[in-house]
């Protein structure tokens, strides 16, 4: 099966110290989120990815290597911020 | 003028005619009633307000009237009514001067999307304004009222509203609505205090209003910057006790506290970022007000509010 691509909406963002506050402009909604959140959200904003492309480019950013456990946790965010109505896969 | 300047015959006859175009903050109802108990509660608790005039636009038209239910005979009720409809049933008329205040707060919270309506208690000294935004048992209210009576200046107690333009806080320092306990624990802590008709029984318990300052009234056209936001929390027999509240926490506790931020949608978001930036905040437990008002106090002295301004402020 092939990986999932996900897609964000669009978003306003507020950068608060550790935490960031993120408004969904088309739903108009408001949440607040960690610096993980934060940072996959952001690379959704540049191009639709998986969760896999998403671990590689916040891995390279901290310079460690994506092993499984990343990809993982990068799902479970992505997964969370789908119940919230941040991100949603597309068709495949 | 102002209604103190009238006397309680001739504001009895203006609320029996064409009306009493009261000026509240940016606002302006032409009120209309014979029920002499709202006319008393105008006259003890609205005295220093001005008196617009009839050519001016009045922004809501609310009449009270006395009436009677099918099923309570011996009791006497009263209906409201703003700009021609009844936003609710009728209620008993030992209530009327709880449901004034009410309407009064319906008419901007319900209408005046101009502005971000936090609903929240605010108060300024020396220049800074402190928003506390709490919900319904949190002592807000109380709170409000005792800092009030040691010199903080009023800007609201129930509807914060900040203006689109700037970003400052738009006073409108109408009297404090107090509840059960809270009624004999400010006569106490502020013995010189002037309270309104007391409005029994209703689905809030006994709530009473305490006269505004004068001067806050004066006031009222002097807009404020917030400067902290602290969300207080009664609890019976605790220490006084503030911890700091992240920036993001108090921006969702400003989000979830403003009645119409969702409607303003990108304009609420920008207001409220932008008051966040600006404001230190804090979680705040009391019980004793006299080391409360210490506490406030003893804020205005600090410089922590300045220090997080752009260095490139200071020149």
């Amino acid at each position: 099966m092939r990986a999932r691509i996900w897609r964000t909406f669009p978003l306003s963002r507020k950068a608060f110290d550790e935490e960031s506050v993120i408004f969904n402009r088309a739903s108009g909604s408001t949440h607040l989120i960690n610096p993980v959140a934060d940072k996959i959200l952001s690379v959704l904003e540049q191009r639709p990815s998986s969760a896999q492309e998403i671990s590689e480019q916040v891995s390279a950013e901290i310079k460690l290597d994506p092993d499984e456990e990343i990809i993982q946790r990068v799902e479970l965010v992505l997964e969370t911020l789908d119940r919230l109505g941040l991100v949603e896969p597309l068709p495949q | 003028m102002i209604i103190s300047q009238l006397t309680s015959g001739q504001l009895e006859e203006k609320l029996a005619g064409s009306g009493l175009f009261l000026n509240v903050g940016p606002f302006i109802f032409q009120i209309q009633t014979t029920i002499d108990d709202l006319a008393e509660g105008l006259r003890l608790l609205y005295g220093e307000f001005p008196i617009a005039s009839r050519t001016d636009f009045a922004d809501f038209h609310i009449r009270f009237r006395r009436t009677r239910r099918l099923r309570r005979r011996f009791c006497s009720y009263v209906s409201v009514e703003v700009d021609g409809h009844e936003p609710a049933a009728p209620v008993p008329l030992e209530q009327v001067y709880a449901v004034f205040e009410g309407c009064l707060n319906w008419c901007i919270y319900a209408h005046a999307y101009q502005y971000l309506i936090i609903h929240a208690a605010a108060i300024e000294r020396g220049g800074r304004a402190a928003i506390l935004p709490a919900p319904p048992g949190s002592g807000k209210s109380t709170l409000c009222a005792a800092l009030v009576s040691r010199g903080w200046r009023l800007l609201t107690d129930e509807l914060t509203l900040i203006a689109t333009d700037g970003g400052k806080i738009i006073p409108i320092a109408r009297p404090i609505s107090l509840k059960n306990d809270s009624v004999d624990i400010i006569k106490n802590f502020a013995p010189d205090a002037i309270f309104g008709p007391i409005s029994p029984n209703t689905v809030k318990g006994t709530i009473a209003h305490m006269r505004p300052p004068p001067e806050s009234v004066r006031r009222v056209g002097e807009y404020c910057p917030a400067t902290w936001l602290i969300v207080p929390s009664y609890q019976a027999g605790a220490n006084t006790k503030a911890r700091p509240m992240s920036k993001a926490a108090g921006f969702m506790r400003v989000a979830e506290s403003a009645v119409n931020y969702m409607t303003l949608g990108q304009l609420g978001f920008d207001l409220v970022s932008n008051l966040i930036d600006e404001t230190v905040c804090y979680g705040f437990e009391f019980s004793d007000l006299h080391e409360t008002v210490n506490w406030f106090d003893e804020l205005t002295l600090s410089r922590e509010a300045i220090s997080i301004r752009p260095a490139a402020s200071n020149g």
